[in-house]
């Protein structure tokens, strides 16, 4: 397995929503999101997007990690936060703890220094949450709840492949 | 490593088409978008140079269906081919389930293709990816060029473990759908 899985459960979840919602609420931003360092996204509160989350989220982490790496190259461990502001909306990005990124779509008329100042707030409160994820996932507690995808699940995923890309083929 | 959210559920599992520069991999990508429903598809992303050469990646979600009660989803990537964008194809293969290895059979294409099956390597041990056991499916592209070398040739060279592998001619669409089902199929098994 290339890496352990995470899974993400009820109680964390609506922890990470209520957090969100506390910093749009708190800097009159549209919309917040918070998306894994691969790309996936976790939550996503305010406003609902007219544009492709799934396209977005992988975006913006594409556009994280290579100002990481410009950190680096410049002797810098990262360049944790940045911002994009266009003539309507904003975007205001920031790593937390290396492991996610919190991104807040804010409109014109709102200030970016409020914004950050928000965010900066609600990361250190994501990074508890996270770290209680992430502390859950290696307890027996975690593992329990892992198994809930039941054993029949590759039978079954294997039909939906097929029916979706065509004819059986076995591996 | 896959995300699992049991709140919407939903499961999430990165694939990257690795290979040679010019060896057909966002071919592969194209021609998923063009055969599956816009239902079970998102947008094609496509970081380009003004050459239509990959420059960071391709991005391709798509959605397998219900499995369990959760939305089965596969986000599929390419990486630039290119031996300058070493570092771009690093950041892409991070936090990958699982790897297509599109191989170009042309003889002229041999040492490009060892070489990028060593940068993957060298990539996954750098972004702490156990090789062993991830996921890996090769695919014999271009076959239907002249100077295509056999598969046993490029079997003997690039799987000697034999690890599951198909012919394709992505240009036509051969091949492609089979490289997906099959390295589909081998990340689902991981996620039990």
């Amino acid at each position: 397995m290339a890496g352990e899985n995470w899974a993400l459960f009820e109680q964390d979840f609506w922890a990470l929503n209520d957090a969100l919602y506390t910093l749009i609420s708190n800097s009159y931003s549209k919309s917040a999101m918070l998306i894994d360092r691969d790309g996936r996204l976790i939550a996503n509160v305010g406003e609902t997007p007219s544009f492709d989350t799934e396209s977005f989220a992988t975006l913006s982490a594409a556009d994280l990690a290579a100002s990481k790496e410009l950190a680096s190259m410049l002797g810098e461990r990262n360049f944790r936060n940045q911002a994009h502001q266009g003539k309507n909306t904003g975007i205001y990005q920031s790593s937390i703890d290396d492991r996610v990124i919190l991104v807040v779509l804010f409109d014109r008329r709102k200030t970016l220094g409020l914004v950050r100042l928000k965010a900066e707030k609600t990361a250190h409160e994501l990074s508890r949450i996270l770290s209680c994820i992430f502390g859950k996932l290696g307890s027996p507690e975690g593992k329990l709840e892992s198994v809930g995808v039941g054993a029949d699940f590759a039978a079954q995923a294997d039909q939906q492949i097929d029916d979706l890309l065509g004819d059986s083929i076995d591996v | 490593m896959s995300l699992i959210s049991y709140p919407s559920r939903e499961i999430n599992c990165k694939v990257v088409y690795y290979g040679p520069g010019l060896g057909g991999k966002t071919t592969n990508l194209r021609h998923i978008y063009a055969t599956i429903p816009p239902s079970r598809r998102g947008k094609l992303v496509s970081l380009m140079t003004d050459r239509d050469r990959t420059l960071f990646f391709d991005f391709l979600p798509i959605n397998i269906g219900n499995v369990g009660g959760f939305r089965v989803r596969f986000h599929l990537y390419t990486v630039p081919g290119q031996i300058y964008y070493r570092s771009n194809r690093r950041l892409v293969l991070r936090g990958a389930d699982s790897v297509v290895f599109v191989a170009d059979s042309q003889r002229e294409r041999f040492e490009a293709n060892l070489e990028s099956l060593r940068d993957l390597h060298v990539n996954l041990a750098e972004n702490e990816i156990k090789a062993e056991g991830l996921p890996l499916v090769f695919q014999y592209n271009k076959r239907d060029m002249p100077s295509a070398m056999s598969v046993e040739d490029l079997a003997q060279a690039l799987n000697p473990s034999r690890l599951p592998s198909l012919e394709a001619v992505a240009r036509q669409g051969q091949g492609v759908l089979d490289t997906l089902k099959t390295i589909c199929k081998l990340v689902v098994r991981t996620l039990h």
